[in-house]
């Protein structure tokens, strides 16, 4: 699907590329939009008063605007930032003065090393406690509870709507981590505190990343860094810092990044998320099919239903898969995959072979890519 | 990666010179970026490694830098082991290696649990 749309592939016809996960290939609206901003109207934003400036401000300004419509939230919500991990850092750090000694930040056992390292920290600088779902915590004492909506491993969905609720109940508030969903479905931010999301893993430049807060619990968090664009009023003695989004945003934004991401989501909304859906769901039925076939479901972990599968040879290391398959211009993701803790629970210290899909991905790669780890085996297997 | 420095590793992949266990000192190393463990055992005769033997759980590229380690060391004399480098155990087929720092990182995994030894050997001089 779109094939055309990414000129990578005319640059690299025979490019297999399953690595979609780590960072999805730019469409040429992406690429245009950034070199346009460069060769047009690069100037700062919200600063100067120029027609140069006066455009870039407004491109840049659209962009929060079709990114709260994206997701169905308020322009108010969103915050621009680097990255996801740096949404869940912003979010657990600026939570500080919310937790205290004892309370319980939960997570999931399926969470990326970045959905874990940063409330890490911060139990321990708050006395805060981590605790991890499968532990099958008391819900009561759970201030934070903080979940990947599709796994980056499993491709599978979660949505814990009981859990949300539960915590709510007792006053806590929940992070949705919707970095791998928000590009494969058509997303429902639902009563969630707040989610983040990368804009590289939606077809948009890297170097940008969204943290949706809710209006009604944005107070609640700390700004990072401080700097221009954050305050309403300054004085020699005394700041007071913006009551929206800016005071999140200090300093020069990535204006190219995010006019970048801007174009991605036109594009996405062109062809429709519906669409991009029925795709992702059509090749991971496709692709479940043929491990099937080719009897590989033995090494399949999870049971995705959106376009990420993760592979454990018990034999063959996973490097050696991804060496093999680069040998066929085959590109996947091998090793841990930035989950060490559901590797650890799952005994796979050296991870696994991940093949994750785009809007770009076909059938044949799909193919290219059973007959590719099959023939490895071949290979490698005694 | 060029194709016959590929068929040459997949080659001692599976069939391996140094693979197995002897009676002697145990040195043993982790890659903890991506789980790799290995533990090389040698036999050790007035300074000389008279026998050296790998085993573990390992990637073929660091069984590769294992087997070819093994080779050199195989009957030299402990003072002499810091002379190895990749570069000269990797020779020109495998030169692309160096260029790749994550892989070569597996490479050297065997050279990692030697300088064990090397620190051991000069602390004792
Ligand atoms: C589920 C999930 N969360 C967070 C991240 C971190 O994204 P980034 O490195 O862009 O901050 C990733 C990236 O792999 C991810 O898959």
């Amino acid at each position: 699907m779109n094939r055309s749309d990414f000129p990578i592939f005319d640059y690299q016809p025979d490019l297999v590329y399953l690595d979609s996960a780590n960072t999805t290939l730019k469409p040429r609206a992406v690429i245009d939009a950034v070199r346009n901003y460069y060769e047009n109207y690069s100037a700062n934003i919200g600063r100067a008063t120029y027609d140069l400036a006066e455009r870039a401000t407004l491109e840049f300004n659209s962009v929060r605007q079709k990114v709260a419509d994206f997701v169905g939230a308020d322009l108010r919500e969103v915050i621009f930032t680097h990255s996801a991990t740096y949404g869940i850092n912003q979010v657990a750090f600026g939570l500080r003065d919310f937790l205290r000694v004892g309370d319980v930040i939960l997570l999931t056992e399926y969470e990326h090393n970045s959905n874990i390292i940063a409330w890490q920290k911060v139990a321990a600088e708050t006395g805060a406690r981590v605790v991890f779902l499968d532990e099958k915590p008391d819900l009561e004492n759970v201030k934070i509870f903080a979940f990947s909506h599709v796994s980056n491993i499993t491709g599978e969905v979660f949505d814990y709507d009981e859990i949300t609720a539960k915590v709510h109940e007792n006053g806590g508030l929940v992070l949705a981590d919707i970095t791998q969903s928000i590009g494969r479905t058509k997303t429902n931010l639902k009563n969630y505190d707040f989610a983040v999301f990368s804009s590289h893993k939606i077809y948009g430049p890297s170097g940008v990343g969204v943290l949706f807060a809710h209006r009604e619990v944005q107070e609640k968090i700390n700004p990072l860094i401080f700097g221009s664009q954050t305050f309403k009023k300054i004085s020699r003695e005394n700041v007071i810092l913006a009551d929206n989004f800016s005071r999140f945003e200090a300093g020069t934004p990535n204006i190219e990044g995010v006019i970048g991401l801007g174009a991605a989501i036109d594009f996405l909304n062109k062809i429709s998320m519906n669409k991009i859906s029925e795709h992702d769901i059509e090749l991971t039925k496709y692709m479940t099919k043929q491990l099937e076939k080719n009897g590989l479901m033995q090494f399949l972990i999870g049971a995705p239903t959106t376009g990420i599968f993760s592979l454990n040879h018990p034999k063959i290391h996973p490097h050696d898969f991804a060496m093999l398959l680069n040998q066929q211009k085959i590109a996947v993701r091998a090793g841990r995959s930035c989950s060490d803790i559901l590797m650890q629970k799952l005994g796979l210290d050296r991870g696994v072979v991940r093949a994750s899909f785009g809007i770009y991905t076909t059938k044949t790669d799909v193919d290219k890519f059973i007959a590719g780890y099959k023939n490895a085996i071949e290979r490698l297997a005694d | 990666m060029d194709k016959v420095f590929l068929e040459e590793i997949i080659y001692r992949y599976k069939h391996p010179l140094h693979r197995g266990k002897n009676s002697g000192q145990k040195i043993a190393s982790e890659n903890v970026s991506c789980g790799d463990k290995i533990t090389i055992y040698l036999e050790i005769f007035d300074d000389k490694i008279v026998d050296a033997k790998f085993d573990g759980s390992l990637c073929s590229i660091a069984n590769y830098g294992a087997e070819l380690l093994l080779d050199k060391i195989i009957g030299q004399k402990i003072t002499e082991l810091s002379q190895i480098n990749s570069a000269d155990l990797l020779g020109e087929i495998g030169a692309s290696l160096l260029q790749n720092p994550v892989r070569l990182k597996c490479f050297e995994l065997a050279q990692i649990a030697l300088n064990e030894l090397k620190s051991a050997s000069q602390k004792r001089i």
